[in-house]
């Protein structure tokens, strides 16, 4: 027991802080590797060509967050299997990963792309596809969903990928 | 002298969580105390049994935010006792490392709470601080900072990467060092001792029958550990000590029951996980993570009635899973360690006490008010 | 397993002492397990079998010395939910017998704090039984499950 002893603390006062000026400075951990890592539960990425539209995700997720949308083009491509891919809403979305799990043919994924900041609720819903992939600011590039059926042709137009 | 009547509301830095407190007064005097509880019910019971079995784990989770692996540990020891199955031995490892880890950061976090109830406002800074790079090595392992979703019935999820015991050396190394730090400003301190020693003092000789648990059981004189009790993960095959009144290691053993020893217990803990963790990562053994599931969408489980328990930093859990052979569960009965701390333990020591102790009395019982309300 | 052989009937399962008693039996069978060695009461639990037609109430008791878990159950009638209160035997089991109450709408007998506990100003039926369906009370009582309003001409 002492008196003297709490006063060690003041010694603290001449040492760098471990707060990050986020984002200014890289969230780094102890070993200085940049965090978060490719396991961090983010955003979706759906590859079309490979999803089969089988509906798993859709009944394994218990917040019924995962609804389906009808591309036509994807017929007309000659692929086989029904063509209804993932629509998720990112309100009702708790990130556990389940319908990843549950995939049969491993074409849904999740990033690490954890930013989103947008102020039309809208924006929140929509379907990923294979140009979602690790951003270097870990923020989802929302060019590369689909917003609406019809916007398929535009970004996987004739000649283009 | 007049009779009055406080309400210690749900909002207040002076209680643990959100729960109410209401407390009649006179003078300076606590004559009777009631607890009040309900802000925080989700209905977590309900909904799980509208759920499949496996739709049930991120719900699980969610009950205490503080350690949040002890639930996942607990419902999938629950499923796998009525499925009759095994569990590979690099899972029962791996799950030990987890908890451990789990452990100390919710020990870091009780005792950062209690030094700021009496007064001393650096010690929640710097363990929050610290806490910080044990959520690090979560991230890294499971993919979330605080809902990990990584136990599962059957195993683990996913397997360690290569990088990371050398992380997980570097961090407890970190956290010892840090110890003897807090030594000197909180549990060497006059202030410590002038205000902690002998106030809310639990009866020993009726400890087990007002249904107290974990660390303040062993405070009170019995060297009771679910650990050591009936093993489950690895702790059956790893070296460590219990921790319990009058054997405080280096500090002075005072009275029993008290909030000194409570909060000496809890400090000495987190150097028996770290011990833990250590022999753990040494004798990893190799083999598979996860045993093989059926179908999610068509796993029924037999009929029957199970119970596990778990320790917690806070003291037991216990789930009670009833299952009648379908696709959901008939009755999930969640029991946290806080049920009979906050409100029968609570209310009886309260009895007595001074308006300026009742807050260090709730903060070193560690009463977590979600696991009261589920 | 000694509750086993205390009590004269019972059966193990998986690790645990499962014992069906009458409703007039419980208390002597709770007290004499607690004179002989069975001092930790973990919890009461309260399971509704909707189709048979009854509640069955559990009693989890511990014994430090033994390691031994027990479970007594019993079966009351699901019209006509009364109780005897054990609350005189441990003191932990006042607040398990208000919470089965409020959430299933039992009756417990010398149990002077049957006050509300989790929900407050709550005039419909007992929640937690399984004819009270969560889905049909919302739309009843709040008129509508919220969902997020769409807009036919636009957005997916």
């Amino acid at each position: 027991m002492s008196i003297l002893k709490p006063l060690k603390a003041w010694k603290h006062l001449a040492k760098k802080p471990h707060t990050i000026k986020y984002p200014y400075e890289e969230h780094v951990d102890m070993e200085e590797k940049r965090l978060p890592t490719d396991r961090l539960r983010g955003f979706h990425s759906n590859d079309l060509d490979k999803c089969i539209g089988c509906g798993l995700c859709g009944k394994i997720c218990m917040n019924k967050a995962i609804t389906y949308e009808e591309i036509p083009e994807l017929k007309e491509k000659g692929l086989k299997g029904i063509n209804i891919r993932p629509v998720i809403d990112y309100g009702r979305c708790c990130y556990c990963g389940l319908c990843v799990e549950i995939c049969p043919t491993k074409s849904l994924k999740l990033t690490p792309n954890f930013k989103l900041i947008s102020s039309d609720r809208k924006k929140f819903k929509f379907m990923p596809t294979q140009l979602v992939t690790k951003n270097e600011n870990f923020e989802v590039d929302l060019d590369a969903v689909l917003f609406n059926a019809k916007d398929y042709s535009k970004k996987f137009g004739e000649g283009e990928k | 002298m007049k009779e009055y009547e406080l309400f210690i509301g749900p909002q207040h830095p002076g209680i643990t969580g959100n729960m109410m407190y209401h407390l009649w007064v006179d003078g300076d005097t606590v004559t009777k105390a009631e607890c009040n509880v309900g802000y925080l019910h989700r209905g977590f019971e309900k909904l799980m049994e509208s759920r499949l079995w496996m739709q049930n784990i991120p719900l699980v989770c969610r009950i205490c935010v503080p350690e949040p692996d002890v639930n996942e540990a607990a419902y999938s020891m629950a499923v796998e006792q009525l499925m009759g199955w095994e569990i590979p031995d690099r899972a029962r490892y791996i799950r030990t490392i987890v908890l451990e880890l789990a452990r100390i950061s919710a020990y870091l976090m009780a005792i950062g709470s209690y030094a700021g109830s009496i007064g001393i406002y650096t010690i929640p800074q710097w363990s929050m601080g610290d806490r910080d790079y044990i959520l690090d090595i979560f991230e890294q392992l499971t993919g979330a900072r605080v809902y990990h979703i990584y136990i599962w019935p059957g195993g683990v999820r996913w397997d360690i990467p290569a990088d990371l015991p050398h992380l997980i050396e570097k961090t407890l190394n970190y956290i010892e060092e840090r110890l003897k730090l807090y030594d000197d400003v909180l549990f060497e301190n006059r202030i410590f001792f002038d205000r902690a020693i002998g106030v809310g003092k639990i009866p020993c000789n009726k400890a087990i029958e007002w249904g107290v648990t974990g660390p303040n059981l062993r405070a009170c004189g019995y060297g009771y550990d679910v650990r050591k009790l009936e093993p489950y993960a690895a702790y059956d095959e790893i070296d460590f000590d219990v921790v319990s009144y009058p054997d405080l290691g280096k500090f002075d053993a005072h009275e029993a029951g008290d909030a000194y020893t409570r909060m000496i217990v809890r400090r000495l803990e987190i150097e028996q996980s770290i011990r833990i963790i250590r022999q753990a990562l040494k004798k990893m053994p190799e083999g598979e993570h996860i045993l093989k599931h059926p179908n999610w969408l068509r796993w029924k489980v037999p009929e029957g009635y199970a119970f596990s328990r778990v320790e917690s930093s806070k003291g037991e859990f216990g789930y009670f899973v009833v299952s009648d052979g379908g696709l959901k569960p008939v009755r999930i009965h969640v029991r946290g360690p806080s049920y009979t701390h906050g409100i029968n333990v609570a209310e009886k020591i309260l009895q007595g006490a001074n308006i300026a102790d009742v807050s260090q009395i709730l903060f070193s019982l560690d009463i977590c008010p979600p696991d009261i309300d589920r | 397993m000694k509750s086993i052989e205390l009590l004269g009937k019972g059966e193990e399962m998986y690790g645990r002492a499962y014992i069906k008693l009458n409703v007039n039996e419980l208390e002597e069978a709770i007290k004499k397990l607690k004179e002989n060695g069975f001092t930790h009461f973990v919890m009461l639990s309260c399971i509704d079998w909707l189709d048979k037609g009854k509640f069955e109430l559990v009693y989890h008791m511990w014994n430090y010395e033994e390691k031994e878990h027990a479970m007594l159950s019993i079966d009351i009638d699901r019209n006509n939910a009364v109780m005897k209160s054990m609350s005189h035997l441990f003191p932990q089991i006042e607040t398990y017998e208000r919470e089965i109450h409020e959430m299933y709408g039992i009756k417990f007998d010398g149990n002077t704090r049957l006050t509300p506990f989790l929900l407050e100003n709550w005039p419909h039926a007992p929640p937690m039984r399984k004819d009270f369906n969560s889905e049909k009370f919302v739309k009843q009582v709040y008129e509508s499950i919220p969902f997020i309003e769409e807009d036919e001409n636009e957005g997916i």
